[in-house]
């Protein structure tokens, strides 16, 4: 159960991937809200990020210092394969239950 | 970019406070970008607003928890031995402060050891004693007169109507030091004095437990003429420990049987007696039996009480018992208390009977005073090293731009403080047992306390430890820390921490008056000894010895004073019950019926004095009306003092003569009546007095010495006395002596004033001669350009001590108020006492200006008599 993904941190995992190599807070923060339609609290996606980093499902580099942001250096996330691994293990649950629902539920 | 819209400064404040290292930087980021767009979107207000927000969103777990910091002595070993090996460099490069550091820390530290360890000794008197809870001692005080033996019919009172007490026993110890005789299997005899001893009533025992070697407690001192003995003073009479049932005789009058052995008592005992005697015969003298308010502090009542008894209602029973216990024609004074055992010996107000007891206010001066020296020694340490600051800025710069965070830094100052003190604490724990050995003097007593064996007192040690690391280093490390390393790098760091001399000049204020206070204490205690010296005592004390005489024997009394007048250089002999002034007193009660009946009768209490027909005139008391007794033994006539003639309402010692007052039941008739004399020390006004003559009840010969050859004199006084007391060793006091004995306890504050003013003085011109070092250091350049611009040696000299005489001046008016309150309440002791006066101030103020001056002049004048082209040329 360890590596169970909620479904926050699934949509979470699932656009730090998504956005591959520009996946920092803001961005992450906008793609989900683009995605969802929901604002995201940015608490709440930092907590998500720091819980799966230490899980191991995702890695971070800082990134260079620019003129940017008052001169704050960006934090970028990338998915690991563990994190991988978590992610299909994940959708191979969904779509295994998904399978087996009753024929009146079958939805086409 | 000035005009750019940010974040409120004081929320991006808190975040960075909140947050933790690993997050912040891209957190911020992250609100600043949320920021920037929001600005353009909905405005600055609700930009502002949502910055907030999400800064308080952000208080999670994730931004809270602390990394574990990288310094952890044992993690990085490598940075603490580095840390270690530049502190003990810089200590080296330093010597000279370093030395002035340790110097004044151990000083203090070791008068704070001395003065914890005898207060600590002192609040631990018989805790340790099993039962302590329910041992009381009985008391009986009056509204103006506090007694700790009280009148014998009380014994029986107490006796019969509370069960709730378990033992009672007195302790008696009216007698002089005893002779022990003891005979060895050769037949030979051997003497010993030993002061240690009392004479007790067999349930003692049952009170106060002993380690018992031998014999047994419930019955040892039942029998009359038995004895029970400490084991050092068994190996010294006897050589061995194993000495029941053998013999000694006391006084060569009674034959003692030992009964028991014990281990010597405790040091922090008020009963430290090695030789306890069973009480037989009398249980009192006949002058207090049936006495209901006779008072005599050496026979002293104590009591068990049963665990479960309530002794707050043992007490309200206890003094109200005299009201129908006691004869409706006894006139009570006084009421019945108990006294816990644990109070006994902070109460200066009885007599004590085993050890000199020790007031509160005397411990808590003393604590007082090593909080003083302890915070002088601190400020030192706080001033030199806020001082260096100019010197190590450099190295704290050089250590930040490689990394290190305020923190670290001052941690490693923290462990410089504690490298020092700890040194401070090695010497002064090393030392400490050796200025107890010394310190006798001062607190009193031998304490031969040793700190390393007591383990009970590590954890004290241990904890005084970081207290003095915390108030000596505290500051300093944290003012070092916070160096600017842009502004350390660039040698601007005097301009910039300027501001840190005001509390370095506000500690040396308190440092000053620390040093005056104890100045003038130490003057006032100095001025009120002279005066105890010099003062009038009402009677001729020169040439006057005193001795007690060991037996009542009218005859040998009159055989021995004829002896003595055959000598020419003996002017005058006489017996009397304590001669004049002395240490305690008989009281009695009297009533005086003016002869004019309208008026009432008058009733008190007064002093009395037994004497014989020359006492009068061997201590040349003064005789304002009458005449002096005549004969040896004239009972029904008496002599009293100015004091008591007020009393009973006359003015005119003439009118006296001849009236009728009552003492202690007897009637006696006026004869004479004696300007006052002092009956006591000069802690006590002047009470009334009684001189009654009966030679029958006199304990003291006092002879008085004419002639130059006091030696000669001597050798026949005692060559007579011991050929008519035969077994008995002549031992004689100077009045003066004894009357100087009457202030052992003023005379101990005065040594203790002096010496903590000393080491005040020392470490107060230590910390002034480190610090006018570094200053006139700092200062090179403008010395170099006052003289270049005319200044004279003298000029420079000046400027610099006008600098401290300001603070000197400050501290004084600070010292001033402190000391005369604890003056004026410590001459409060005393009925006689100097005022204060305004010269000791000025002494104290002159006094310290002066080593204020020596501490700083030497290199004052280095610096000045310096050329000035070599401060200022700058290369």
């Amino acid at each position: 159960m360890h590596n169970y993904l909620g479904q926050f941190e699934e949509l979470v995992l699932l656009t730090v991937a998504l956005l591959g190599e520009e996946a920092y807070g803001v961005a992450i923060k906008d793609q989900l809200e683009t995605h969802t339609g929901n604002s995201a609290s940015i608490g709440a996606l930092h907590a998500a990020l720091d819980r799966m980093e230490r899980k191991g499902f995702l890695v971070s580099t800082t990134g260079g210092t620019t003129a940017e942001r008052g001169g704050r250096r960006k934090r970028y996330f990338s998915v690991t394969s563990l994190g991988k691994d978590a992610l299909k293990e994940a959708r191979t649950l969904r779509e295994s239950l998904w399978e087996n629902l009753p024929p009146h539920f079958a939805i086409d | 970019m000035k005009n750019l819209p940010s974040p409120p400064l004081w929320i991006q404040r808190f975040f960075r406070w909140y947050c933790n290292q690993s997050h912040q930087e891209h957190l911020e980021g992250d609100l600043f970008e949320l920021f920037e767009r929001r600005v353009n979107t909905h405005g600055l207000r609700r930009a502002k607003w949502y910055y907030f927000r999400d800064v308080i969103d952000l208080v999670r777990p994730f931004t809270l928890r602390r990394n574990i910091s990288p310094y952890y002595p044992f993690i990085y070993p490598d940075m603490f031995f580095h840390q270690l090996k530049t502190v003990l460099r810089n200590m080296r490069r330093n010597a000279s402060f370093t030395l002035i550091n340790v110097l004044g820390l151990t000083l203090s530290l070791i008068a704070t050891l001395v003065i914890f360890l005898k207060v600590g000794h002192d609040l631990n008197f018989d805790r340790s004693m099993p039962a302590a809870g329910y041992i009381f001692r009985v008391l009986a005080d009056g509204s103006d007169h506090y007694h700790a033996g009280i009148p014998e019919p009380v014994y029986e009172v107490i006796r019969t109507n509370f069960p709730q007490i378990e033992a009672m026993a007195v302790i008696d110890r009216n007698f002089e030091v005893p002779v022990l005789t003891i005979t060895d299997e050769n037949g030979q005899k051997k003497q010993f004095k030993e002061e240690q001893v009392a004479m007790v009533w067999p349930e003692y025992l049952k009170i106060f437990t002993y380690e018992w070697i031998a014999g047994n407690p419930l019955t040892a001192l039942e029998n009359p003429h038995s004895a029970v003995i400490a084991r050092s003073m068994a190996e010294r009479m006897y050589g061995t420990s194993d000495v029941v049932g053998k013999t000694f005789s006391l006084n060569q009058e009674t034959e003692m049987l030992i009964t028991g052995v014990y281990n010597d008592p405790p040091l922090s005992t008020n009963f430290p007696f090695l030789l306890l005697m069973s009480k037989s015969g009398d249980l009192v003298p006949p002058w207090l039996k049936g006495q209901w308010n006779s008072f005599a502090e050496t026979f002293q009542l104590y009591v068990k009480i049963n665990p479960h008894a309530d002794i707050d209602s043992l007490n309200a029973h206890l003094a109200g018992i005299l009201k129908t216990a006691a004869p409706k024609e006894e006139n009570i004074l006084y009421t019945l208390r108990l006294q816990p055992l644990k109070d006994i010996h902070l109460d200066t107000r009885h007599y004590a009977i085993g050890k000199p007891a020790i007031s509160r206010t005397t411990l808590g001066a003393l604590v007082l005073i090593a909080v003083f020296l302890l915070i002088s020694a601190c400020i030192n340490f706080i001033n030199l090293n806020t001082s260096l600051i100019f010197q190590r800025a450099k190295e704290v710069g050089l250590r930040k731009v490689l990394g290190s965070q305020n923190g670290n830094i001052f941690r490693f100052f923290m462990l410089e403080t504690g490298v020092l003190v700890i040194i401070s604490f090695f010497i002064a724990i090393a030392l400490t047992p050796l200025v107890l050995r010394q310190a006798e003097f001062i607190l009193g007593e031998k304490l031969p306390i040793s700190l390393v064996g007591q383990l009970g007192l590590w954890p004290w040690i241990l904890a005084f430890f970081v207290l003095v690391c915390l108030l000596a280093g505290l500051y300093p490390a944290f003012l070092l820390s916070r160096i600017n390393p842009v502004i350390a790098l660039k040698n601007k760091v005097e301009k910039s921490y300027g501001k840190g001399m005001s509390l370095r000049k506000g500690l040396m204020v308190m440092q000053f008056s620390i040093s005056q206070m104890l100045i003038i204490c130490m003057l006032v205690a100095m001025q009120q000894m002279q005066f105890f010296h010099n003062a009038p005592m009402g009677f001729d004390h020169t040439a006057l010895i005193e001795v007690k005489t060991p037996a009542n024997d009218f005859q040998k009394l009159k055989q021995i004073k004829e002896a003595f007048l055959q000598d020419p250089s003996i002017r005058s002999v006489c017996f009397s019950n304590n001669g004049a002034a002395a240490d305690g007193y008989w009281q009695y009660d009297f009533a005086y019926l003016p002869q004019d009946s309208q008026k009432t009768e008058i009733k008190g209490n007064t002093h009395i004095k037994i004497v014989d027909n020359d006492y009068i005139s061997t201590y040349g008391i003064e005789l304002v009306a009458g005449a002096p007794f005549a004969e040896w033994d004239t009972l029904s006539y008496t002599i009293i003092n100015e004091t008591l003639l007020k009393m009973i309402g006359l003015n005119d010692g003439n009118e006296a003569l001849g009236q009728i007052i009552t003492i202690g039941g007897q009637k006696y008739q006026i004869q004479g009546v004696v300007k006052d004399f002092h009956l006591q020390s000069l802690h006590s006004e002047i009470a009334p007095a009684v001189l009654i003559c009966d030679i029958h009840n006199t304990y003291t010969c006092g002879i008085k010495i004419k002639g130059q050859n006091l030696n000669k004199t001597l050798a026949h006084i005692s060559f007579t006395w011991e050929e008519t007391f035969p077994g008995n060793v002549f031992e004689y006091r100077f009045l003066d002596d004894i009357i100087a004995s009457f202030y052992e306890n003023e005379k101990r504050v005065m040594e203790l004033f002096q010496l903590a003013a000393i080491i005040a003085i020392c470490i107060g011109a230590l910390g002034l001669f480190g610090l006018i070092s570094l200053i006139a250091a700092q200062r090179n350049k403008e010395i170099g350009i006052r003289k270049v611009l005319g200044a004279s040696v003298g000029n420079i000299l000046a400027i610099f001590s006008a600098d401290f005489g300001w603070l000197v001046l400050l501290g004084f008016v600070i010292a001033a108020p402190f000391a005369t309150w604890a003056m004026l309440s410590w001459l409060e002791n005393f009925a006689y006492r100097i005022p204060l006066q305004l010269g000791v101030f000025v002494l104290a103020l002159l006094a310290s200006g002066l080593i204020m001056l020596l501490s700083i002049g030497w290199k004052t004048f280095r610096v000045a008599s310096m050329n000035p082209v070599d401060a200022i040329r700058d290369e």
